[in-house]
């Protein structure tokens, strides 16, 4: 275990049996819809709630459920763990249950959590605090509504018809995004991949990454197709088979933790990346770093 | 004996065999070889004949080569908390 990790589960564990009874007293309160999973983000910061609803305008609801999920915004201070949150190498999630109590310790953020109340202790700003706490949270949610958030980038075209690219770490996801002239760029990290009467619809997911357009928030576009990227000194567009497909789109559902995940959960993420292999629009792209290399990829059938 | 774990999701594609497996987080596309392997082990036990009598069905290869592979395969697939072995 990471020095930092084990010094934050000491500081909670002063904290263990009254974390859960902590969250009441926020007075600013706002509501989001990301992607159809309800959120109330309570803080005890009008400054930050302007901050978050400046960010998330898109995702804003008036919708009155009765249990939507709350988040409370805490402050690491109010912790002692100020100088742990945010200074771990390991961007990874870590699970834990101390004296009975879920907590997940990631490199920006910790969350305590029970149900729909969840304690969140990450810095007063809209930086990668709550994005990367938006990252473990929302993709296991969105399985409920048959989404899944895909480590992607993703750009539209004049047609408000999608290019997905896809690939590890290092592939080019965001050269490619950013080589796209003329395109808009819909995220080049996280987005959001759904079937709508068997089609492929993609979304930008909101939880952070170099290239924003909160602009897009809150739109679907039809994917076009999906590319697996490989740096190359060439273009050139070649199909992949079934199984290979398969695997690459399940490596590409991101923050999903299947050790976390239920039988019929992991069912459920098994028929969307079967869904996607009906799609027949995913290939291997070798491409180049250069400008213009987009004219060729816009040519291939 | 070689067990294969019932937690493990997986699915043939193409007659490759992708599995989930959660202890690594991690998804596998297994080779021709091993996809054969993997789907004559039973849920509850087979005895690495079984797997034998499969691959030297579905490839042409000499017994000794085949129970090399096998082993390896088996080896591997413990390895990463697959399946278990028992006497």
């Amino acid at each position: 275990m990471a020095l930092n990790t084990q010094k934050i589960i000491n500081k909670l564990s002063h904290f263990n049996a009254s974390l859960t009874q902590l969250h009441t007293n926020f007075e600013h309160r706002c509501r989001f819809n990301f992607h159809g999973v309800l959120v109330e983000i309570c803080m005890s910061s009008s400054h930050l709630k302007t901050k978050i609803i400046n960010h998330y305008k898109n995702y804003l609801t008036e919708e009155n459920v009765t249990e939507p999920y709350q988040i409370f915004w805490q402050n690491p201070e109010d912790f002692d763990v100020a100088d742990f949150v945010g200074e771990s190498p390991d961007p990874n999630c870590q699970f834990f249950n101390i004296d009975g109590v879920n907590t997940v310790i990631q490199r920006d953020f910790i969350a305590v959590y029970s149900d729909k109340k969840i304690n969140l202790i990450a810095h007063q700003q809209i930086n990668d605090g709550i994005f990367n706490f938006l990252r473990w949270f929302l993709p296991h949610k969105l399985l409920t509504f048959n989404k899944l958030v895909l480590h992607s980038s993703c750009v539209i075209n004049e047609e408000n018809k999608a290019y997905v690219c896809l690939g590890p770490s290092g592939a080019g996801k965001t050269t490619i995004a950013s080589l796209a002239e003329g395109f808009r760029i819909l995220g080049d990290d996280m987005n959001i991949l759904e079937f709508i009467d068997g089609a492929p619809y993609i979304s930008a997911s909101g939880m952070g990454q170099r290239f924003e357009n909160p602009g897009l928030y809150g739109q679907q576009f039809l994917v076009k197709k999906f590319f697996w990227l490989k740096q190359s000194t060439h273009t050139r567009q070649t199909r992949m088979d079934s199984s290979m497909q398969y695997t690459h789109i399940l490596a590409s559902f991101a923050n999903l933790f299947w050790d976390q995940l239920s039988e019929s959960e992991i069912s459920k993420v098994q028929s969307v990346a079967n869904k996607f292999l009906q799609t027949s629009n995913f290939y291997q792209l070798e491409f180049p770093k250069v400008s213009g290399v987009w004219n060729d990829i816009k040519e291939f059938k | 004996m070689i067990i294969k774990r019932n937690t493990i999701p997986w699915q043939t594609i193409d007659e490759k065999v992708v599995i989930i497996n959660p202890q690594k987080n991690e998804v596998v596309e297994l080779n021709s070889v091993a996809s054969t392997v993997w789907q004559s082990i039973d849920v509850n036990g087979s005895p690495v004949s079984t797997l034998l009598d499969a691959v030297l069905k579905d490839y042409e290869v000499d017994s000794s080569q085949a129970e090399t592979d096998i082993n390896e395969i088996i080896h591997k697939l413990h390895e990463n908390q697959m399946v278990l072995l028992e006497e």
